[in-house]
């Protein structure tokens, strides 16, 4: 009787259990190891890319601004005063399109980079080519000047809103 | 030492996981729009689908029958865990086009599927071998279709251009291209083994009568202890 | 975005432009599983919208109020996996118990649904979007519409195709795939609809 209760109750969840524990002692050593490798990949990709939208660039501090608001994911000051680096997320076809800007100090569009979610390659791609980035380049205020293109306007249309909130969260923190 | 090699071809061709056993569809039509994503899954999915073998053949005589299911998750959820952060860190770039179809290995049904079938009833050895075949299998499959996929729909082959820009077509690499690359490349299946004189015989769901993988597997993962699931509660 | 707009733009993307089915490939077996007919279409999809929305805001829960405090967002997988199935065994036992006509219609369906890809996907991309409680439960529910929607045109097209003659080697499931490629070309027109309403 009292095997039978082991056997039918107490030994599946002890096994369960003990596998659970296992696995979860393994990915806990695991996750210590690649954590840090994946937050400084994340730090040396989002460090190169506001390099790349400033120019000249060095270093850069995190300004605060009110970020859910505006839809802005990052907002940065340039320390040696070249300007502001500004990110901020928009719904595209199929994910959110990450754009970030630089602005100089007197407001005019740097540097664009955009980064179009990569699982529906073809759809909305467009919208990341330089030859459309390079319109952004040098307007300040808005974006209303530049169209969306055919054939990517929803990922372009996310792009532009990117760029226009960028650009009035600079408004706002400068 | 045949019966070895039987095991191991078994996966690659008489029971290739995707055309035949059509376990897997989603990660195929998917992540088969680039080779270098392709390649990638398959190799993730071998690794996770040996791994998991293995240990589930270890494990067989210590399992209670009734706990197998949470216990075959949590095996292969901690592989897919592993991979998922050793992706994420050393290759970030396959991380970002493999996306939500990395972690979703787990509800893949090959390597549930292959637990239930072969691993938890055969030896380490012979389940190692099927885990390999299977896989090699199932990246043979999504990498044939995405050299089609993207040739046609990109233009290039690793993002080698080889069609000049402008001559390819879109939408095979969009989303109504990977259902008619599968459809075609099972109609292709079927016209040589009609030619073989075989016939075809898609292993499809629960014997045949529903073509839902989840269906295949729960029809043989199957029989749920029904009337005790508070030990899955538990999990 | 402010809030109403950006639950109106989960619904319809999630719906039409982002179809799980026919857009993202999630959920493609049961789609071809048990699409054949119009009533198994249909109790799939409910069963799906059930337990998809349940998943979301248990899932959004437990990550949120557990698994953030406690620094252990690296076992997403393993954790929500076990949430869905633990749930799935759940939902089945107070359908049985309290809601015996629910219980008969969703019944058969339920235990297939833990390894549909579609409902974890749904939880994991939830908290990769950083959406917030009413946005998961939202983005749950709407993504199982989604995916019924799929489910029940789809089972008309193949209402249709049975009566077709395709070559010999097309017949059966390639030709399936075929008519599941053009399906998803029609979803495709709905982003012009979306860059109109949300653009």
């Amino acid at each position: 009787m009292k095997s039978t209760v082991f056997r039918d109750m107490v030994k599946p969840v002890l096994v369960l259990t003990v596998i659970c524990l296992v696995a979860a002692a393994l990915l806990s050593f695991v996750n210590g190891k690649t954590a840090p490798v994946i937050d400084e990949n994340a730090r040396i990709k989002a460090d190169a890319t506001r390099r790349e939208v400033l120019p000249g660039a060095n270093s850069f501090t995190e300004v605060d601004c009110d970020l859910a608001a505006l839809d802005i994911t990052g907002a940065y000051k340039e320390d040696s005063g070249l300007g502001y680096v500004i990110s901020s997320a928009h719904k595209g076809y199929g994910g959110d399109v990450t754009v970030t800007v630089g602005i100089s100090p007197e407001g005019q569009i740097v540097g664009l980079n955009v980064d179009v979610p990569a699982e529906t390659t073809g759809v909305g791609s467009k919208a990341g080519r330089a030859d459309y980035v390079a319109r952004f380049i040098g307007l300040s205020g808005d974006s209303s000047s530049v169209d969306t293109i055919s054939g990517a306007t929803y990922s372009s249309t996310a792009v532009k809103a990117g760029v226009d909130a960028a650009l009035a969260a600079f408004g706002k923190i400068r | 030492m045949k019966d070895k090699l039987k095991i191991f071809t078994n996966g690659i061709f008489k029971e290739n996981p995707v055309l035949i056993l059509l376990l897997g569809c989603c990660s195929v039509l998917a992540i088969s729009v680039t080779v270098s994503g392709a390649l990638g899954m398959g190799v993730a999915l071998t690794f996770v689908l040996v791994c998991s073998n293995v240990v589930i053949s270890l494990l067989r005589k210590i399992i209670p029958d009734k706990v197998r299911i949470p216990c075959f998750i949590v095996v292969v959820a901690t592989f897919v865990t592993l991979v998922q952060m050793v992706v994420e860190a050393y290759l970030p770039d396959l991380h970002s086009s493999l996306g939500v179809f990395l972690p979703l290995i787990v509800v893949n049904c090959i390597v549930l599927g292959r637990a239930e079938l072969f691993a938890s009833k055969h030896s380490v050895g012979d389940s190692f071998l099927d885990g390999l075949g299977m896989g090699i299998g199932y990246t043979i499959v999504i990498v044939g279709i995405a050299v089609v996929r993207e040739l046609l729909g990109n233009g290039t082959i690793f993002d080698q251009r080889i069609i000049p820009e402008g001559f390819q077509i879109g939408i095979i690499s969009q989303t109504p291209g990977g259902f008619m690359m599968f459809g075609f490349a099972m109609a292709l299946l079927i016209y040589f083994l009609g030619k073989k004189g075989k016939k075809f015989e898609p292993r499809i769901g629960c014997d045949g009568k529903c073509g839902s993988c989840s269906a295949n597997c729960e029809s043989r993962i199957t029989d749920l202890p029904k009337d005790e699931p508070a030990a899955e509660v538990k999990a | 975005m402010n809030g109403i707009a950006k639950l109106l733009l989960i619904t319809f993307s999630m719906i039409f432009t982002e179809n799980y089915v026919l857009v993202q490939f999630l959920g493609i077996c049961p789609f071809l599983g048990v699409s054949k007919k119009l009533d198994s279409s249909l109790g799939m999809s409910g069963a799906v919208i059930f337990v998809m929305t349940l998943a979301s805001a248990v899932t959004w829960l437990i990550y949120t109020f557990v698994m953030v405090p406690l620094g252990l967002e690296y076992l997403s997988t393993i954790i929500f996996i076990l949430v869905i199935a633990a749930l799935v065994q759940f939902v089945e036992i107070v359908l049985k118990k309290y809601m015996r006509g629910l219980y008969d219609a969703l019944g058969v369906y339920l235990p297939l649904i833990t390894t549909n890809c579609a409902v974890l996907a749904v939880t994991l991309l939830n908290i990769e979007n950083n959406y917030n409680f009413l946005e998961s439960v939202v983005d749950g529910l709407t993504a199982g519409v989604g995916f019924g929607l799929a489910l029940i045109i789809f089972s008309g097209v193949r209402k249709a195709l049975e009566r077709a003659k395709p070559p010999k080697c097309f017949e059966g499931l390639p030709i399936t795939l075929i008519a599941a490629a053009l399906t998803s070309m029609t979803f495709m027109g709905f982003v012009g609809i979306a860059d109109k309403l949300f653009g």
